[in-house]
């Protein structure tokens, strides 16, 4: 790589680094994991970086390799998990002292729920605000499809009481979870 | 409620969980190394046989030389194993210069049916893939540098036959490696050789053989010969090059034997030789 192409690399990198790790926070629920994601996946932009520059979008283009890497990453967890389930990480008294962090478990257990395709559908035409077309190139499926895994993972996200409630309300700050 | 009244409680609750998510900062030097090393797998993957194997079938040792740009030139030689069938080797070609730090692939030819392929490894600091590939014994390796080399670029050359790594030598700015020796003393026109004794790659069946090594001759040198002692055959290096750089590459014949000697001697463009005549010094084994 010239050193303009990785320039422009670190460039795109540094940008870009917050948002996908958020991005796949949500798909991970876990911001270890996501870091990881999000490593591996730039570290195959880098590789393609002509590629990536080359193409309409580096930015769906990166988002495609990061979907597709969490893909993988999601296949062989489940393997792994046959083998050995652990136990969620137990909560801290630090973390059930604030609303964010009561507001973001019951997110992710939520989203915990769905199926890996339908989480990533759900994650990046609300959360990252993508047209049903960008998301369907994002995963490769077709619009129509886009549509149905949206409808079906809200319907189960609203059914989820821990995603109603006082706690995502701006009157009840004083409401303690329960875990 | 509409589909847009869901979509926007969804952002809702996106917005809500999401609030005050700690930002890390990019860890850029991770991902760029990993991306050269998942390039230079890559690469590795897609090259493929074994140098011993082609030795011993075609009778012929290899030797690399390399000459470095700004300052300073280098020069190779090696000898490979003693081989009872001298089958001259294909002559090199030069390939296209494929990046300024990473793998370049510095010439690759044919030698009795089998493909070769000479790979420049540029890499800062000590050079981290001293592992071998295909779970091959990584040996004796330290994988610490040393302090004086851990500023600059550490470069060695790899040899591939039917493109699968068999051999590397090298190692100047690398870490301390018992892979390979370098008489750190030499500069100027003091030739040295650098080899990498074959303790760690030989592979069943197929033998010890394969040295790569490399040197430093003037700059001012036009053209490299290696007369080696044991059949007097002289050689002429041949010159490949690369961007800046100038490689030579060069086949030792067959007699030569691994680990036997050579002189070198080097002559500039009007054909006068350069210096005193240089002994090869012969790596093998580690010893």
């Amino acid at each position: 790589m010239r050193a303009d192409e990785a320039a422009q690399f670190r460039e795109f990198v540094q940008a870009r680094w917050a948002k996908l790790v958020r991005t796949a926070y949500l798909l991970t629920g876990d911001h270890g994991d996501a870091e990881d994601l999000v490593q591996t996946a730039l570290t195959k932009a880098y590789v393609a970086w002509h590629r990536v520059q080359g193409s309409d979008s580096p930015d769906a283009y990166v988002r495609r390799i990061l979907v597709n890497t969490n893909a993988a990453r999601f296949r062989r967890k489940r393997i792994t998990q046959l083998f050995g389930v652990s136990a969620p990480e137990p909560r801290t008294a630090a973390d059930s002292t604030t609303r964010q962090v009561e507001q973001r478990d019951a997110l992710m257990r939520a989203l915990a729920q769905l199926p890996a395709r339908q989480r990533t559908v759900v994650v990046l035409r609300y959360w990252d605000d993508l047209p049903e077309a960008e998301v369907a190139r994002s995963l490769g499926i077709s619009v129509g499809t886009v549509k149905s895994q949206a409808s079906k993972g809200l319907a189960k996200l609203r059914a989820d009481p821990a995603l109603h409630g006082a706690r995502w309300g701006a009157d009840d700050s004083a409401e303690v979870i329960a875990v | 409620m509409t589909g847009d009244e869901e979509g926007q409680w969804m952002r809702d609750r996106f917005d809500q969980g999401m609030r005050d998510v700690p930002e890390t900062l990019a860890p850029h030097e991770a991902i760029e190394t990993g991306g050269r090393a998942r390039r230079r797998r890559r690469r590795r993957a897609a090259v493929g046989g074994t140098i011993a194997a082609v030795l011993v079938a075609a009778g012929t040792a290899t030797a690399i030389g390399l000459t470095s740009g700004g300052g300073t030139d280098h020069v190779a030689t090696g000898s490979g194993p003693t081989a009872s069938a001298a089958t001259p080797a294909g002559a090199p070609s030069a390939v296209p210069y494929a990046e300024d730090l990473g793998r370049v692939s510095l010439a690759k030819g044919e030698a009795s049916g089998h493909t070769w392929e000479l790979v420049r490894i540029r890499s800062y600091g000590p050079y981290e893939a001293m592992k071998m590939p295909n779970g091959a014994p990584t040996g004796k390796s330290t994988g610490v540098a040393a302090a004086e080399t851990r500023t600059g670029y550490c470069e060695i050359v790899e040899l591939n036959m039917d493109g699968k790594l068999t051999n590397r030598g090298g190692g100047r700015g690398c870490a301390d490696n018992p892979l390979w020796r370098l008489d750190k003393s030499a500069s100027g026109d003091d030739f040295t050789a650098i080899g990498l004794g074959d303790t760690q790659l030989n592979q069943a069946g197929v033998g010890k053989l394969g040295t790569v090594s490399f040197g430093i001759v003037p700059q001012n040198a036009t053209k490299v010969v290696a007369t080696f002692d044991k059949d007097k055959a002289t050689v002429d290096a041949q010159p490949q090059k690369v961007a800046n750089d100038t490689y030579y590459v060069m086949f030792v014949p067959a007699n030569a034997g691994h680990g036997d000697s050579a002189t070198i001697r080097f002559y500039d463009a009007n054909g006068k030789q350069i210096g005193n005549d240089h002994p090869y010094m012969g790596v093998g084994n580690g010893k």
